[in-house]
């Protein structure tokens, strides 16, 4: 009993100088379940990534000279090293799962309709922060998949002409484009996730969640954020805990250190099907991955009148599934196909 | 009897010669071709090129034919031990890629033995695998009170 009170005057102690009961606003019942949790669970797995890669960053040296065997001294000379780089490896992976589980919930649902569509382009800007960190991420590794990812970002620029000006050696011809990818991974990309992700959270507040497709709740209870948190940071635990024993029993390994001037990998899952469609068309075929996310930052537009259930929003729904199907089809030829030379 | 049986073997060895040739020179890169860029023309780096075709699964055996072919025929072999070199053709002409990437790290010279060598712990993946030791039973176990602690988390 005393003890209970004495929290209450520390939470409001604490309260009264941070605020906090604005977090304490009511939620809906059907916004604790998994599917509208799956945004807060993807925070969760930043919060694992960055923690992690804190503890990397001190031990990663980002010149090309350096880079294979710091990563090398990472693995077997520091101590927690292989399990730390492990969690960051796996937790990667899983966020970007649950980022395109969220994705994937928040178009069926429509989330992105009036008057959510400008939160649905910060959610858009987002996903492909996140792309850009796996990218990073690919080339830190420094060994021969990551010279290749490096090979095809400058080939990507020189297509994008004096939009590309920045992913190009030549932007800054003393500092090797690894150095400069290091930055960005550890540094702008942060910057630009921190001001999106509060953007997105600020819309969220603002707006409040979106309806449930199904039904729409009446008299269930009501719930606060701090339960939605209090879920999330309950996923977030599974979800680290899974990462850890993934890290344990499927440690990540090293490459060889690159060579330059040849292709013989082939890219991580994620850019699969952006790698199937250069394979079919060319290095032009990356255009199709910028097509892909300018039609995502387009769908409020597209889909737009008819009622807000299922039979309403056909259209927007068949042409999801045909992106998606069409994703996985392209990745999955390109996982069976074997390694094809699109530079060289 | 002799004659024929040497006669067999000549033949054996050139048309095997043969098909290594065609399945190099169709691993040879498109710079190889008039009026494209041209590729590196230094024995180390192809090698080193070879090494990457034939240390990625399953390993790009065409290819890294076509770049130990570019490094026999190289003129600048600075750093290379050619007959190691040779040697790794012939693991390559019998389909045997692991051989051959022995070979080829033989051929390279270690970075001690004189500058501009290459680091030939570098060249060789480090593919760790669940240790089974009490450490890793122990982060195991972690793992499981982590999803124990998260599951009560989201009942509660």
């Amino acid at each position: 009993m005393r003890s209970s009170f004495r929290w209450q005057r520390v939470w409001a102690a604490v309260d009264a100088r941070l605020v906090l009961h604005n977090f304490l606003y009511e939620v809906p019942a059907y916004a604790n379940t998994l599917p509208y949790v799956l945004g807060a669970v993807t925070l969760a797995g930043l919060v694992i990534l960055v923690v992690t890669g804190v503890f990397l960053g001190q031990f990663y040296a980002p010149d090309p000279s350096a880079a294979n065997v710091s990563v090398r001294i990472i693995m077997t000379q520091v101590i927690g090293g292989e399990v730390i780089r492990g969690i960051h490896v796996w937790a990667a992976h899983l966020t970007v799962v649950v980022l395109l589980l969220h994705l994937m919930r928040v178009y069926v649902t429509g989330a992105y309709r009036f008057p959510r569509e400008a939160n649905w382009a910060v959610g858009v800007g987002l996903l492909g922060t996140l792309l850009a960190f796996f990218f990073t991420g690919t080339v830190l590794r420094w060994d021969q998949g990551a010279i290749e990812a490096l090979a095809h970002n400058v080939a990507f620029a020189r297509l994008l002409g004096v939009f590309g000006g920045w992913f190009s050696p030549a932007f800054s011809s003393h500092v090797p484009l690894l150095t400069r990818l290091y930055m960005a991974h550890v540094s702008l990309l942060p910057l630009v996730l921190f001001i999106l992700l509060s953007a997105h959270l600020y819309l969220v507040r603002q707006h409040g969640f979106s309806p449930p497709l199904a039904h729409l709740e009446t008299t269930q209870a009501r719930y606060t954020f701090a339960h939605h948190l209090k879920r999330a940071a309950g996923y977030g635990c599974i979800m680290l805990g899974l990462a850890l024993a993934l890290a344990v029993i499927f440690p990540p390994g090293q490459g060889p250190a690159p060579v330059s001037g040849i292709e013989v990998t082939k890219p991580p899952w994620l850019f699969l099907p952006a790698y199937g469609l250069e394979t079919l068309l060319g290095l032009a075929g990356l255009w199709g991955a910028v097509v892909v996310f300018l039609w995502l930052l387009a769908v409020p537009v597209l889909d737009r009148g008819g009622g807000p259930g299922w039979m309403g929003r056909r259209r927007a729904l068949t042409v999801g599934a045909a992106v998606a199907v069409a994703a996985i089809a392209l990745g999955v030829y390109a996982w069976l196909s074997s390694p094809v030379a699109h530079l060289h | 009897m002799r004659a024929t049986w040497d006669r067999t073997r000549k033949l054996t060895t050139g048309v095997a010669a043969g098909a290594f040739l065609i399945l190099g020179l169709s691993g040879l890169p498109a710079d190889a071709q008039p009026g494209v860029v041209a590729g590196p023309k230094d024995a180390l780096t192809l090698v080193r090129q070879a090494l990457a075709a034939l240390e990625v699964a399953p390993p790009a055996v065409s290819v890294a034919t076509g770049k130990v072919i570019q490094a026999l025929l190289a003129k600048d072999t600075a750093g290379v031990d050619m007959v190691r070199v040779q040697e790794a053709a012939q693991a390559l002409g019998q389909q045997d890629s692991a051989t051959a990437v022995a070979r080829l790290i033989a051929a390279l010279h270690p970075v001690r033995a004189r500058p501009g060598g290459v680091d030939v712990a570098l060249l060789m993946p480090v593919e760790p695998r669940f240790a089974g030791t009490p450490t890793s039973y122990a982060l195991l176990a972690g793992a499981a009170l982590l999803v124990t602690v998260g599951g009560l988390i989201i009942r509660r």
